[in-house]
């Protein structure tokens, strides 16, 4: 089952632009003061606020009224009952938001150039190994980036942190799998351009929690 | 032996994330939302540990790796005693 009505965003991180700050939380501000290094800041804030604008579009308020707080594993999730699930992603220059009602979802970017990347063996299942050995070398780092943004989507859609084994996450094609679970998610590819790859995981929320 | 662990993450830190400076690490800042570090760099740092110290990091303690001074305290009772 596919998420039906995701709404996406993607948006460039500009070095200085901290334009979204107006309408963060208090929460979200002072979460921001603390980050050291401007550009990391910067990111932080993006993300937020075009989540905030996102969530703003589905709830019919201004974005600085959008209940966004804090799960307790990390993530962003609103305070209040709702259908709508959301995942922020970024790299270095380009933040991602996903934003979908009814089902868990989870997205993640990377740069299609990103190095290094860990050892095969700490991420990868065994078969995705063997599909591996069969893709010819040019091709070998944007397979590998892409199934790393799937699998992380997986786990950041799950919400159970740090700890679930990427290894567990099997991919394959566009459904995930996770390991003795029958928990099943549809991943889609996203539209980012040549230096990005982003993928987009979803499962209905009945079905997974 | 502390000091020496600590100069071994520090280290690692840096090969993983050169952008973050050594002496300017916060030691109970999370690395990953304060220094951007994502969960790559942290296989990536769970990696450099493993070759730097021989310490296997589960995956359910990952969390301890957030931190400096966390990381520190989980890997001290964690290397293997040079002695023994």
């Amino acid at each position: 089952m596919i998420a039906a009505g995701a709404h996406l965003a993607m948006v460039p991180v500009v070095p200085g632009q901290d334009a979204g700050w107006a309408c963060l939380s208090t929460a979200e501000r002072t979460r921001a003061t603390r980050i050291g290094s401007a550009d990391v800041r910067t990111r932080f804030v993006t993300g937020r606020a075009t989540l905030r604008g996102l969530l703003a579009l589905e709830l019919g308020c201004p974005p600085e009224d959008v209940p966004l707080g804090t799960s307790a594993d990390g993530r962003p999730a609103l305070l209040t009952p709702t259908p709508l699930r959301c995942s922020i992603s970024h790299t270095a220059d380009l933040v991602v938001v996903a934003v979908v009602a009814d089902f868990e979802v989870g997205v993640d970017v990377e740069r299609l150039d990103r190095a290094p990347l860990p050892p095969a063996a700490s991420w990868l299942s065994p078969a995705e190994r063997c599909r591996l050995d069969g893709v010819p070398e040019p091709d070998r780092q944007a397979v590998l980036v892409r199934t790393w943004t799937a699998k992380e989507a997986v786990v950041k859609a799950l919400g159970r942190g740090l700890g679930v084994p990427l290894r567990d996450v099997e991919v394959d094609g566009t459904h995930a799998r996770l390991a003795a679970t029958t928990s099943t998610w549809r991943l889609a590819r996203l539209p980012t351009g040549p230096e990005h790859v982003a993928t987009l995981a979803s499962t209905p929320v009945t079905s997974s929690t | 032996m502390t000091t020496d662990i600590r100069a071994e993450v520090l280290a690692a830190l840096a090969d993983i994330a050169p952008e973050v400076a050594e002496d300017e690490v916060d030691p109970t800042a999370d690395l990953l939302d304060e220094y951007d570090l994502d969960s790559m760099d942290l296989l990536n740092l769970v990696t450099q540990l493993n070759q730097r110290l021989g310490v296997e990091v589960p995956e359910e303690d990952y969390p301890h790796l957030r931190t400096l001074d966390g990381a520190v305290a989980y890997l001290s009772s964690r290397v293997p005693d040079p002695a023994t």
